[in-house]
């Protein structure tokens, strides 16, 4: 009974202070609506009908560009350490001038993101 | 966190980019598809000229209105950011928490610092997407624990500074 007590005793000090949180920004992108946009084909509205309005539209290198991101955050806590990660996706779809898309910009990390608690090293 | 006496706390956004990460990069050959591969998406591609739209740490956390930039440049800039912020505390009367109270002692008597270290790789591209140039501007050791809050060295009075 006594090692029970001990045990409990260790179990709610040593865990009282973790926390495991995510969240995001955006949603996540859907790789096969990104391989449905076909270079010389695929015109801006079915760009916009596929993926929603973009976050941000710029004129780049006499192009016209359509931005959407997207961020995870991942937190992990125990104890006295702590450490947050956060990555951004960003896809990128230009258009020529005529309105066809011209080319696309996406690259995943082929790695989720990580919880990681240990605050030192990499 | 605030109920422990000692806390390491670190923060980082995206993962870092290491120069031998970029040594394949060569400038009047290597495409931002290229790039892309290796690397993924940059952060932002922005005209030649900066006219760009920057928010802390690159987090543009503003409405999902789409927002136009016009600015036609021959060429671009690619930027991907990353970020490492590095935070120590201790509190050394924690422990009175359980005694109290205590006429006169305070709670709380805490020792905090850290930094934040922003990054980022920036490559030029000409009209055609190729590699003009590209560069690190780094603030590596900005981020780092340090236990003691205080100026270790007196200032030094005698700093010349001419135009």
């Amino acid at each position: 009974m006594s090692y029970l007590i001990l045990i409990l005793f260790l179990w709610i000090s040593l865990f009282q202070g973790c926390a495991f949180v995510r969240g995001n920004y955006g949603d996540e992108f859907n790789v096969e609506d990104i391989q449905a946009i076909k270079k010389g084909v695929t015109v801006r509205e079915e760009v916009a009908a596929r993926l929603g309005a973009p976050d941000r539209i710029m004129e780049v290198n006499g192009r016209e560009i359509f931005h959407y991101y997207h961020y995870d955050v991942k937190s992990g806590t125990i104890l006295l350490f702590s450490r947050t990660n956060i990555r951004s996706d960003d896809l990128y779809v230009m258009f020529n001038k005529d309105g066809v898309v011209e080319d696309v910009v996406f690259g995943k990390p082929p790695d989720r993101l990580k919880f990681q608690v240990w605050p030192f090293g990499d | 966190m605030v109920g422990c006496p000692l806390t390491w706390q670190r923060v980082s956004i995206n993962e870092t980019i290491a120069p031998e990460d970029v040594a394949f990069i060569i400038p009047g050959k290597t495409t931002l598809a290229e790039i892309v591969a290796r690397l993924g998406a940059p952060d932002e591609i922005t005209s030649p000229d900066g006219r760009i739209t920057y928010t802390p740490f690159g987090l543009r956390m503003i409405t999902r209105t789409p927002q136009v930039i016009t600015a036609s440049y021959p060429g671009a800039v690619a930027r991907y950011r990353f970020l490492d912020f590095k935070r120590f505390r201790a509190n050394f009367t924690w422990g009175l928490k359980f005694i109290q109270p205590v006429p006169g002692i305070p709670d709380d008597f805490v020792f905090e610092s850290g930094g934040i270290g922003t990054d980022e790789f920036l490559v030029v591209l000409d009209s055609n997407w190729i590699v003009r140039q590209h560069a690190f501007a780094k603030h590596a050791d900005a981020s780092r624990y340090r236990p003691w809050p205080f100026d270790l060295e007196p200032p030094d009075d005698n700093q010349v500074v001419s135009f």
